[in-house]
């Protein structure tokens, strides 16, 4: 579904942070970056979801060259994203949740109409997602703001797992989460992956990744030093590959 | 037009004494930009700061009849005003732009406001005796040179000097090195033990007394009397001044005399009746601000410059 | 984490005590003000509700100066919503009305149902034109947009000046105003005997276009979420450039329009002075209004009122008409010194409701 090769993406000091990356990634399956934070993780997710540029080196989403494609358009190709940061980029606190759930989905039917927003299809769309995902909240014109980690996490996941997700890139997905919120979201991925979703999991907590993925590549100084199949992870092994020595 | 005025030395001379004089008040008032921008603040007050800091110069010299007073007062309300805008934009961490707007018209209101209410305007102009021309001794008289730089008030003679001073801090004290580490992270500063608010305040405080100086300059040298459009958007020239300077004094000097030449050969387009009619002389610095700007461009600004510091 | 980059002009969800707050505070500061100059407060105070509400023509003025302000304010409130802080609108007007009475001096003897539609339009395109450079400049070439938006301001004004001075003066004249334009382009009298003017409808009938453009269009959910969160607005994919360009668009054209409809309603003729600064205001305006049009409008009438109640000030009781400039700016000073404690508690506020959640 997604490939890069030999992608670099510069750091914020003029360091590359990521180098000579490749990666694929299938409909259908979890791939997990293991890895100490500050070795290219967030860069690397920035570079394909179209927030920092790729120095050199191509990425593609379902057949189509995306290296040098503004974030919409890697949206349209079936790009969803579920930042780390869910207050900054994620969600609009001072919007509802009927305006947050259109963010991906507004400019397509029937969402909108030749520019003018059909209200009525929002609604519903919002308020299936309240209900598949077990939002608690007052009614869809809540803030957003006032939810709490959980559902916002949950409205975020739900909305980008909604439609036309081919790839789905998480971030840290139950950081900062309650054990009920860290359960469901998790159960909320595999169902994904089994429905033919593909997904790349970034995340601090290497029990989450180990548990979670089908494939883990461990990242180190920004480039991809292992690959493991689920049914081959030695926890060991990995954490010495996540400290630099293999 | 008399086209061969143009090749009299007399003109040149009299041009470029005319650009370093018309470029005094520009450079004053952008050099202590330089450093508020360094620390990460942009105020576009600045027009509305020159105005009311030279509006309290005239009033103050006017009203004790000693014109070094004037120079104290309007240095005071240049800093006074800065520092509320440092209240503003650091402690109350409002936005930036909006605030030193707001700055702008309350600087303009206050001096049209206060100049009628304390001087009952009659058909005669408060007038005061204006700062006269320093010739320096033997260095004034160099052909051409010496009238060109060394025949000026004592304005001009201060920004000479405080450019060089001005590059001294900025590269070469530790407070330079705090001043331009707060403006590119204010993050990295903070955890190194260096106050940000403080080195930001500090740098406003240079600023706003700059500017102060610069006001006097439009009514003490250049009037001797106050008028209200006698700043005429050169404070907001010396906005695009800073960036056309990259930010460096020396630059900052350079561009600086290069918007006071234009101005003066603009002047004097006009009354030698030149072809181009004078409404579009007088968009010259206007437009060459932009294109300055646009070839500026390329030196990056002080990467924390218009971003609230907020202590995590 | 990469760094936030951009520093934000959004407007907070309004608490409603602050604004009011500002205003009472720098009503204070100004009786102060009015009581060092030897004026009482209370008469000077008295003397602006009168000089705006005190008979029909007073707030006709009111009306015929909140017109202007309106129409240019709400056009930056599209800007703002793009983080483009635009200082052009001054500039902008005086174009507009220069485009207008180029379609109203030059193209003969017109029926009104042509010339005031024509001259509007002419007037929204070289606004439009105007801001859209500033707007490509900016997205283009990264220039900052504060400074080119203001230096274009100037040479706008000096070209309309040049243009009145010069080729478009009255010929009957010479004083620096063209020729009067067309009757066709005048635009009708609401109150005979005033100077209102039918542009307060096009300006209201402007606040119901832009509030339905902005809650029920594509482009207006777009620009909502720049306005409410500039980083999520670029993480999920909306094109920060266009959204730049287009309301550069949409911003100049606004003040282009309050130009073109200040010299059909008002002056009838292109002169010298087109805006007192109204290009200026409007941008306080605009951020008082916090990107609602309806709260524009109300923030637009205020400032109207203080402009015209300064002038009864000033002819009632000598008081200099720049009061009134300088309650605009301590208000807005006030307001946006009181945003980091509407913050706090809007913070509280979140916190509290989020917990009443957690059930």
């Amino acid at each position: 579904m997604a490939s890069l090769r030999g992608v670099q993406v510069q750091g914020d000091y003029g360091k590359p942070a990521v180098s000579g990356f490749d990666l694929d990634i299938h409909a259908g399956e979890i791939v997990g970056i293991a890895g100490v934070d500050g070795n290219g993780q967030s860069e690397l997710v920035e570079a394909i979801v179209g927030l920092r540029k790729i120095g050199s080196g191509t990425l593609t989403i379902g057949g189509q060259d995306l290296t040098s494609s503004p974030a919409w358009k890697r949206i349209d190709a079936g790009l969803r994203y579920v930042p780390a940061d869910r207050k900054r980029r994620g969600v609009v606190p001072d919007l509802s949740i009927a305006d947050n759930s259109a963010i991906k989905n507004y400019r397509m039917a029937p969402y909108s109409k030749r520019g003018v927003l059909q209200p009525e299809a929002i609604r519903q769309f919002a308020a299936r997602l309240v209900e598949e995902y077990d939002i608690r909240c007052e009614s869809i014109n809540t803030q957003v703001g006032t939810l709490s980690g959980g559902n916002m996490q949950k409205l975020l996941l739900a909305r980008e797992a909604s439609e036309n997700s081919a790839l789905l890139v998480v971030e840290h997905p139950t950081q900062g989460l309650d054990i009920g919120a860290i359960e469901f979201v998790r159960k909320a991925l595999l169902d994904k992956r089994d429905e033919g979703t593909a997904i790349l999991l970034v995340s601090a907590d290497l029990d989450e990744v180990l548990e979670l993925s089908d494939r883990v590549v461990v990242m180190y100084e920004g480039a991809a030093v292992q690959e493991r199949r689920h049914d081959e992870i030695d926890r060991e092994e990995i954490g010495l590959a996540m400290a630099g020595l293999s | 037009m008399d086209w061969s005025t143009f090749l009299t030395p007399v003109f040149w001379t009299q041009l470029l004494a005319s650009a370093v004089s018309l470029a005094t008040p520009l450079i004053l008032a952008a050099l202590g930009e330089v450093f508020a921008e360094r620390s990460g603040i942009i105020n576009l007050g600045i027009e509305g700061m020159m105005l009311f800091s030279g509006f309290m110069a005239f009033t103050v010299a006017y009203q004790s009849g000693n014109i070094w007073t004037g120079v104290l007062l309007a240095v005071l309300t240049g800093a006074l005003m800065s520092l509320l805008f440092a209240f503003m934009t650091i402690t109350l961490r409002s936005n930036q732009t909006v605030t030193g707007l707001s700055l702008n018209f309350l600087g303009q209101g206050l001096a049209m406001y206060l100049y009628r209410t304390i001087f009952k305007i009659t058909t005669e102009t408060p007038r005061i005796s204006p700062f006269q021309n320093i010739a320096i001794p033997v260095l004034s008289d160099i052909p051409i040179l010496g009238d060109v730089l060394f025949n000026h008030s004592i304005f001009t003679y201060l920004m000479f000097i405080l450019v060089p001073v001005g590059l001294i801090i900025i590269y070469r004290t530790r407070f330079g090195l705090r001043l331009n580490a707060v403006g590119e992270s204010p993050q990295t500063a903070d955890t190194l033990g260096v106050s940000v608010a403080r080195i930001r305040y500090g740098c406003m405080i240079i600023g706003g007394a700059l500017a102060g100086l610069a006001g006097a300059f439009f009514s003490l040298v250049e009037l001797g009397a106050y008028s209200d459009s006698m700043v005429n958007g050169r404070g907001f020239i010396a906005s695009a001044l800073v960036i056309f300077g990259r930010w460096d004094p020396l630059w900052t000097l350079g561009g600086g005399l290069l918007f006071g030449g234009i101005d003066a050969l603009q002047n004097r387009l006009q009354v030698l009746g030149s072809p181009i009619p004078s409404n579009f002389l007088q968009m010259t610095p206007y437009v060459v601000t932009i294109l300055a700007l646009l070839i500026g461009r390329r030196r990056k600004a002080p990467a924390a410059m218009g971003i609230p510091y907020v202590r995590k | 984490m990469s760094h936030e980059k951009k520093p934000i002009l959004r407007a907070p969800r309004a608490s409603s005590a602050m604004l009011p707050l500002a205003i009472l505070l720098a009503l204070v500061c100004g009786a102060l003000l009015l009581a060092l100059s030897g004026y009482s407060p209370i008469e000077a105070y008295a003397a602006l509700l009168r000089g705006s509400f005190g008979n029909l023509n007073a707030i006709a003025e009111v009306l015929v100066k909140t017109t202007p302000l309106l129409l240019a304010a709400l056009g930056l409130t599209i800007s703002n919503r793009a983080q483009v802080i635009s200082i052009g609108a001054e500039g902008q007007i005086y174009l507009g009305a220069m485009g207008a009475a180029a379609v109203a001096l030059f193209m003969g003897a017109l029926s009104a149902y042509i010339a005031i539609p024509l001259c509007m339009v002419a007037g929204i395109l070289i606004g439009a034109l105007w801001g859209g450079i500033a707007g490509w400049l900016k997205v283009r070439m990264n220039a900052n947009e504060v400074i080119v938006t203001l230096m274009m301001n100037y040479i706008a004004i000096e070209l309309v000046r040049y243009l009145v001075n010069g080729p478009w003066r009255d010929p009957n004249s010479v004083e620096p105003y063209s020729a009067l334009i067309t009757d066709g382009a005048y635009l009708p009298t609401l109150i005979p005997r005033t100077r209102l003017h039918v542009g307060i409808l096009i300006a209201l009938a402007m606040v119901a276009v832009f509030w339905w453009v902005l809650r029920r269009t594509t482009l207006g959910y777009q620009l909502t979420v720049c306005g409410a969160n500039p980083d999520a607005a670029e993480a999920n994919g909306i094109n920060s450039r266009r959204m730049i360009v287009i309301s550069m668009l949409i911003s100049g054209g606004m003040a282009g329009l309050a130009g073109a409809v200040e010299l059909m309603g008002v002056h009838h003729r292109l002169i010298e002075e087109v805006s007192p600064e109204y290009g200026f205001t409007a941008i306080i305006i605009a951020v008082l209004g916090r990107g609602k049009p309806v709260r524009v409008l109300f923030a637009a009438l205020f400032f109207a009122v203080l402009t015209t109640g300064a002038d009864g000030m000033r002819l009632t009781m000598g008081i200099p008409a720049s009061i009134g400039s300088i309650l605009q700016a301590l208000v807005l000073l006030f307001a946006l010194g009181s945003e980091i404690f509407e913050q706090r508690l809007l913070t509280k506020e979140q916190i509290r409701l989020s917990a009443a959640q957690q059930r």
